[in-house]
């Protein structure tokens, strides 16, 4: 049986957790770990259930149903840039989420010095670096980041800035194998590995490809465990078998039937008949 | 193909299809006897409009997704009342749902000074008789409304009353069959049939309960009936999702996964020129 330790939450709730921070740290070299991104409270479930071992998410109206769905499961909330132009609006949305439950934050492309300020307030937070969606401008295509020894030095040097800012973690997403490699023995962060190879100290997917129901074009690095995009597809075909089943009945009087009524004593009937004859006269 | 909807302006003025109108609606009653389903997600919607079913109905909550997935059929949808103190702020609400697409507004539990006030707007309306979830501390809890004289004329008054006020439809819910025979007989606005019979101008389930799941109580209301076991479909397609995620985190343990195709190199030369570089900077540092 898997066994959870006993903490605090960043917002003082008394819980159970699969790691802390420090936990995390002190694996990485040791142990490979497991990230998924989850998007709704099954998934979430369905992954603390199969021993994933961390999680992440993002901060929309699901966030409080995917953390009691997963309420034992390390877990890293997304903290949007875009909605909070200054370091105090991020830092204020960095609280709300906290205080919702997050065990750490995903400051995808915020400004470094950002950072190190939540960083002060030792809240922990993991990053982003080598092909960022959001920065695909910057680098000219959707492309693997760091096969030039040029490149791969600015790579070194970006996870050194964000080393430095006192993450926990760094994100690094479609980087050559042997250069992740080579930077994880290097830095101090736990990397995790996305379409970066099997070098780093964790491995990120996200849940929708595992399950083979991909939102985009399904990406080379990522592998189908299931075929969900199938399933939902029966799934739906039942619904639609159900609601026609009840349509047709509906409509040849078959449904409702005797036992689905509710009945009335004849006298009780028949006064309300004579009722509403009198109504009528008045009309 | 023709197109088996009809071009309508919505209340919105946005043109679109649509199964009906309310004057089709008002036009049907004691010819045609119409189904309704309550949707709480974009699938259940979708394959109401694939069944044919006649009228959906929902809560605010999902509604632009609601309405994306089932464009074309009438769609109703209800108000939570205890957010609107005033009916300047309740019409508020009704014109920004009219904005999402909305053909009809369930007014549920409202004040009816709120009810004729809207109606005034011409906002189709559909009102709630008998047993309401909400009122029902007035009627004695979860129970049929309307099995004594007294709580008949009750609901008739009230029917009346909708009537008078504009209303299109009225929900009635778990009320003696025989009553809402005669109630239907009496009145131009559409009954719809919860829990009352088979004689409603229109029946209404909702989709949980024709599905069959199970969010409140164990089993189905007794005036319901379940077509389906999604109890039991969900709990398979979850074991699905935590078998999937097991494979993959002992494939990462066991070093299957990522594997070559999974990943990208670089050059034997650039990994050495790289290496260099970040000794020549360490160095550097020192």
């Amino acid at each position: 049986m898997k066994k959870y330790k006993r903490v605090f939450s960043i917002n003082n709730d008394l819980g159970y957790r699969n790691y802390t921070v420090r936990d995390i740290i002190q694996l990485k070299g040791k142990k490979k770990l497991t990230q998924v991104r989850v998007t709704n409270a099954e998934e979430a479930a369905a992954a603390e259930e199969a021993g994933i071992d961390l999680l992440l998410t993002g901060p929309g109206p699901e966030f409080s149903k995917i953390r009691k769905a997963a309420a034992k499961t390390f877990m890293t909330v997304g903290v949007p840039f875009i909605q909070n132009p200054s370091k105090r609006d991020a830092t204020k949305k960095a609280f709300e989420i906290i205080e919702a439950g997050a065990d750490s934050l995903m400051c995808q492309n915020w400004n470094l010095d950002w950072m190190k300020h939540l960083s002060k307030f030792r809240i922990p937070f993991q990053s982003h670096v080598g092909f960022i969606p959001r920065r695909t401008t910057w680098i000219g295509s959707i492309r693997s980041f760091g096969k030039k020894a040029n490149e791969a030095l600015e790579l070194f040097k970006d996870i050194k800035d964000i080393e430095k800012t006192g993450a926990w973690g760094i994100e690094v997403e479609l980087v050559p194998q042997n250069i992740l490699a080579e930077i994880t023995k290097m830095t101090s962060l736990v990397t995790i590995s996305i379409g970066s190879g099997n070098a780093a100290d964790a491995q990120f997917l996200f849940a929708e490809d595992i399950l083979g129901q991909s939102q985009i074009q399904f990406p080379r690095h990522a592998k189908k465990y299931a075929n969900f995009e199938k399933l939902m597809q029966k799934i739906q075909n039942e619904r639609i078998n159900a609601f026609r089943e009840f349509n047709s009945e509906v409509k040849k009087n078959k449904f409702p039937s005797k036992k689905n009524l509710i009945t009335i004593e004849k006298k009780e009937l028949m006064n309300f008949k004579k009722y509403i004859a009198n109504q009528n006269l008045k009309g | 193909m023709k197109n088996k909807y009809k071009k309508v302006y919505s209340l919105a003025h946005k043109s679109g299809y649509r199964n009906y109108t309310v004057r089709d609606l008002l036009d049907l009653k004691g010819k045609k006897k119409l189904t309704q389903i309550n949707v709480v997600s974009p699938e259940e919607a979708a394959a109401a409009e694939l069944a044919n079913i006649d009228l959906i109905i929902t809560g605010e909550d999902k509604l632009q997704e609601i309405r994306q997935a089932a464009p074309n059929t009438f769609l109703t949808c209800g108000i939570k009342y205890t957010e609107h103190e005033s009916k300047e702020s309740i019409t508020k609400k009704c014109f920004e749902l009219i904005n999402i697409g909305v053909d009809s507004i369930h007014t549920n539990s409202w004040n009816v000074n709120f009810i004729k006030y809207v109606s005034d707007f011409n906002i189709p309306l559909q009102g709630h008789v008998g047993f309401v979830p909400m009122k029902s501390t007035w009627t004695g809890g979860v129970k049929p409304v309307g099995k004594t004289l007294k709580e008949a004329i009750k609901i008739y008054e009230e029917i009346k009353e909708l009537e008078k006020i504009g209303c299109w439809a009225v929900e009635v819910e778990c009320v003696p069959a025989d009553i809402l025979a005669e109630i239907t007989k009496m009145t131009q606005m559409l009954t719809i049939s919860i829990g009352s019979g088979s004689k409603g101008d229109v029946q209404f389930l909702f989709a949980e309960d024709i599905l069959g799941y199970h969010f409140d109580s164990e089993t189905t209301p007794r005036h319901a009936k379940s077509y389906r076991n999604f109890d039991k479909i969900y709990s398979t397609i979850q074991t699905e999702r935590i078998n999937a995620f097991k494979k993959f985190q002992s494939d990462v343990e066991l070093k299957k996964f990522p594997s070559k195709k999974h990943s990208v190199m670089a050059d034997k030369k650039e990994l050495i020129k790289f290496t260099n570089l970040i000794s020549n900077l360490q160095h550097g540092n020192k």
